[in-house]
């Protein structure tokens, strides 16, 4: 524990006591009971046992406390802006926040750091299940996240984080979002998106970003990691995308943002992705292609494409005058590394490049090796563009049509609170969750061996 | 992949401490106390000069600190609780938006018991603009997005929530030439690229009328809800924070309403004649908890707490592309 630390401890300690001296309102003596071992000195506040409202408890609880939430339905919405705080549900597929339709977010951490939430269901929200903005430092595990407005599992402008052991389904636009950072340092673990618009979503996000081990299927489209001006810190790069079970998205079922229903019917696609690496993933069953490298069209842009690689905190928008602003933005999809996937039963292409005559040369820096497939666009892809090779051959042969992408007819979006989303299965829930110590997401992400990471085995549905 | 990763913290990007937070908030908030209010409340005051308008603010992507409601459109009428509370059907034809009760007797207590449009529930706010025609045709709305943002030269710590009931009209409906477009502007969608007059535009982005309100108060509770000219009571604060006449610092509400026009602009035409006659009506009704809470969390706390989304016009938008491509 270092000196800050303890600080801090001491001075939650004695506003503790002040808490318990002078508070009268709440009905409570200040909540909870205080685990003075010494060593790792907490408050648990419980809900509904010590705060009548999981919004109280937060509201009360100091850095390095547990909010400990029972079974039962909580309707409520809940902003958490005390850093190191964990707010954990006893049981995972019981203790449920529900929107119904009306509230905008489950949980939503407002610029706290460290904040951790585990072992909880958010449903029904107009926004978000769970949302992260403005952070550094931050965990989500164990967390179900369905039938929400906009995302499941929502992080912006963030860093220094991990989200595993999760589950989303039945949002609009993504099941996991993580966006608008770069070096983003952090980890997607085990995490299981079904019935959304996109599995998963990173605008203008990456560096240092792990997707690891994790389901994507029955969305409409399954990775998605993309570029755009309407959002800060542009462009998407380095995301490390390895170990994930992607197949059958190509769901006309679901809700689905106007992104969605573009990219319909793809496995993992990079829209105007750069620098990203997509290794030993299991991919099938895509009615267009299972890894597509392609392009992002941004209509009416608010800025043009950035000169130069830079962290987030150093970008700023170049602002060109209007007359330099052109009408059509295209991001192409540069120098990404797709090696050792086994990518199966793809309507138009196992395998893909495709950037619409951007990106400076034919296969714009990617390459293709070690691939288990049976079709690219265009053909023979590892060939043409080889990793730790020069790129050589004729693109245009049997080169993937963008334009089937975008002309073809998707169907409709289909409303998030009347499509037919099926309720989440029962999940595994937290060990211990009801006497394991807080554990603040103040060391995030945890280190990760992605040389370990094997390429998955096919499930069995 | 990198074996020797380990974790990286990088210094917070907005290092806000609760203490301090609660200590700089403090400040404005003696001041209001102590202050007498100088302004006598009859006292119609200069309307018709608002020499500050908001400063240039037009990029909704990059001021990052925001909430947003995203509201589809209610009813259309010849209503306007505003300007004409108790006659219906005096007013031109608006567009209203939010909530669903919205008609020439409301109240802030109609309001706030009834039902909204918005995304989230919490936000019963009437919100209107004149309705636009095309050929004679009313074009009906998408909705809105309605973005509260803190005024550029204004201290976060410092913005207050708008009282309850609170009425503002921005923009000009009785305009001859062309106004500001800090105040009034028409784009696409969210792009930067503002004019006074209509745009043509791609069928990804559709045409929106883009009307931002004061963001200063005169203060002074129930008696400056309104004022006789509708307009006195709050002014823009120009960039430098508000004016000692209107010393309490309100979210700017840039409203931008969206309609379903793309391409060559023919034949449009506002409801009060002229397209030059942009405006937009705002009578508050936020649940007022809700909106501290946002105000707190995201304006003053200085993240981005909602980004709408694109959802509804993909089939234009592939048109669009497969023109372009």
């Amino acid at each position: 524990m270092d000196l800050k630390r303890t600080a801090v401890l001491a001075l939650a300690a004695f506003t503790l006591v002040l808490s318990a001296c002078g508070d009268s309102g709440g009905g409570d003596s200040g909540g909870g009971d205080d685990q003075g071992d010494g060593a790792s000195e907490y408050s648990t506040l419980r809900v509904p046992g010590d705060y009548a409202t999981i919004q109280e408890a937060v509201d009360a609880a100091q850095e390095g406390d547990l909010v400990l939430i029972s079974p039962g339905v909580y309707k409520e919405t809940v902003d958490v802006e005390t850093d190191d705080v964990v707010i954990r549900g006893v049981d995972r597929n019981e203790t449920i926040l529900d929107g119904e339709f009306e509230r905008d977010n489950g949980i939503r951490v407002v610029g706290a750091n460290g904040v951790a939430v585990e072992n909880l269901t958010a449903r029904n929200y107009a926004y978000n299940g769970f949302f992260w903005t403005g952070v550094d430092g931050f965990r989500g595990s164990y967390l179900t996240a369905y039938r929400n407005g906009d995302y499941g599992v929502y992080v912006i402008d963030s860093q220094n984080g991990l989200i595993e052991h999760s589950y989303a389904s039945g949002s609009p636009d993504a099941g996991l979002y993580i966006g608008q950072c770069y070096p983003c340092h952090m980890v997607v673990d085990d995490f299981t998106s079904e019935y959304n618009g996109l599995g998963y979503s990173g605008t203008n996000s990456g560096g240092d970003l792990y997707l690891t081990n994790s389901i994507f299927r029955y969305n409409r489209v399954g990775i998605v990691p993309n570029s755009g001006s309407y959002e800060l810190c542009y462009p998407e790069r380095e995301t490390t995308i390895v170990g994930n079970t992607v197949y059958s998205n190509n769901n006309p079922e679901t809700p689905a943002i106007d992104v969605a229903l573009l990219a319909m019917g793809n496995g993992i696609l990079t829209a105007g992705g750069v620098g990203n690496v997509i290794e030993r993933n299991l991919v099938y069953d895509h009615d267009l292609g299972g890894i597509v490298l392609t392009v992002f069209p941004e209509e009416e842009p608010s800025d043009v494409i950035p000169a130069e690689s830079v962290p987030c905190d150093e970008a700023t928008p170049t602002q060109p005058p209007e007359e330099e602003l052109p009408d059509l933005l295209i991001w192409p999809s540069l120098d990404n590394e797709v090696i050792d996937n086994d990518v199966s039963q793809s309507g138009l292409a196992d395998l893909a490049v495709a950037n619409a005559g951007e990106g400076g040369s034919p296969d714009g820096g990617n390459c293709f090796a070690g691939n288990v497939f049976e079709t690219s666009a265009p053909t023979d892809l590892e060939t043409k563009a080889p990793c730790g090779g020069e790129p050589s051959g004729d693109f245009n042969e049997g080169a993937f049509d963008v334009m089937s992408l975008i002309t073809r007819e998707t169907p409709p979006s289909v409303d998030y609170q009347t499509a037919p989303t099926p309720e989440p299965p029962e999940l595994p829930g937290m060990p211990d969750a009801s006497d394991a110590p807080p554990s603040p997401a103040t060391d995030m992400p945890p280190s990760i061996d992605v040389d370990a990471i094997v390429l998955p085995e096919r499930p069995e549905d | 992949m990198d074996p020797a990763r380990t974790s990286h913290r990088q210094p917070r990007r907005l290092p806000v401490s609760i203490g301090v937070w609660i200590g700089v908030a403090l400040v404005p908030v003696l001041a209001l106390v102590v202050r007498p209010d100088p302004i006598e409340t009859t006292d119609p005051g200069d309307p018709a000069e608002p020499v500050a308008y908001a400063v240039p603010n037009v990029d909704l992507a990059t001021n990052t600190a925001r909430f947003v409601s995203e509201c589809g459109h209610s009813h259309s009428a010849n209503n306007d609780p505003i300007l004409f509370p108790g006659q219906p059907g005096e007013s031109h034809f608006h567009d209203f938006f939010g909530n669903t009760g919205t008609d020439a007797d409301s109240t802030h207590a109609t309001l706030a018991e009834g039902t909204t449009t918005c995304q989230g529930a919490a936000d019963l706010t009437a919100y209107w603009a004149p309705a636009l025609f095309q050929h004679g045709e009313h074009v009906e709305p998408l909705g809105v997005h309605a973005y509260y943002r803190v005024a550029p030269g204004t201290d976060p710590e410092s913005v207050r929530a708008f009282p309850e009931g609170l009425m503002m009209i921005a923009g000009d409906a009785t305009a001859s030439s062309p106004q500001p477009t800090e105040v009034v502007a028409w784009s696409c969608d969210r792009s930067p690229v503002v004019s006074a007059a209509p745009q043509q535009c791609p069928k990804g982005a559709p045409l929106s009328l883009r009307v931002t309100f004061p963001d200063c108060w005169r203060g002074g509770g129930e008696a400056n809800l309104d004022s006789a000219d509708h307009r006195s009571h709050v002014a823009y604060g120009g960039g430098e924070g508000c004016p000692p006449s209107h010393p309490v610092a309100i979210p700017q509400l840039t409203l931008a309403v969206r309609y379903p026009i793309y391409g060559p602009i023919e034949g449009l035409s506002l409801a009060p004649g002229s397209l030059l006659q942009g405006h937009a009506d705002f009578f508050n009704a936020w649940d007022p908890a809700k909106l501290e809470n946002e105000i707190g969390s995201c304006l003053q706390r200085g993240v981005v707490c909602v980004i709408p989304g694109s959802t509804g016009h993909h089939a234009a938008f592939a048109e669009d592309l497969k023109d372009q491509l």
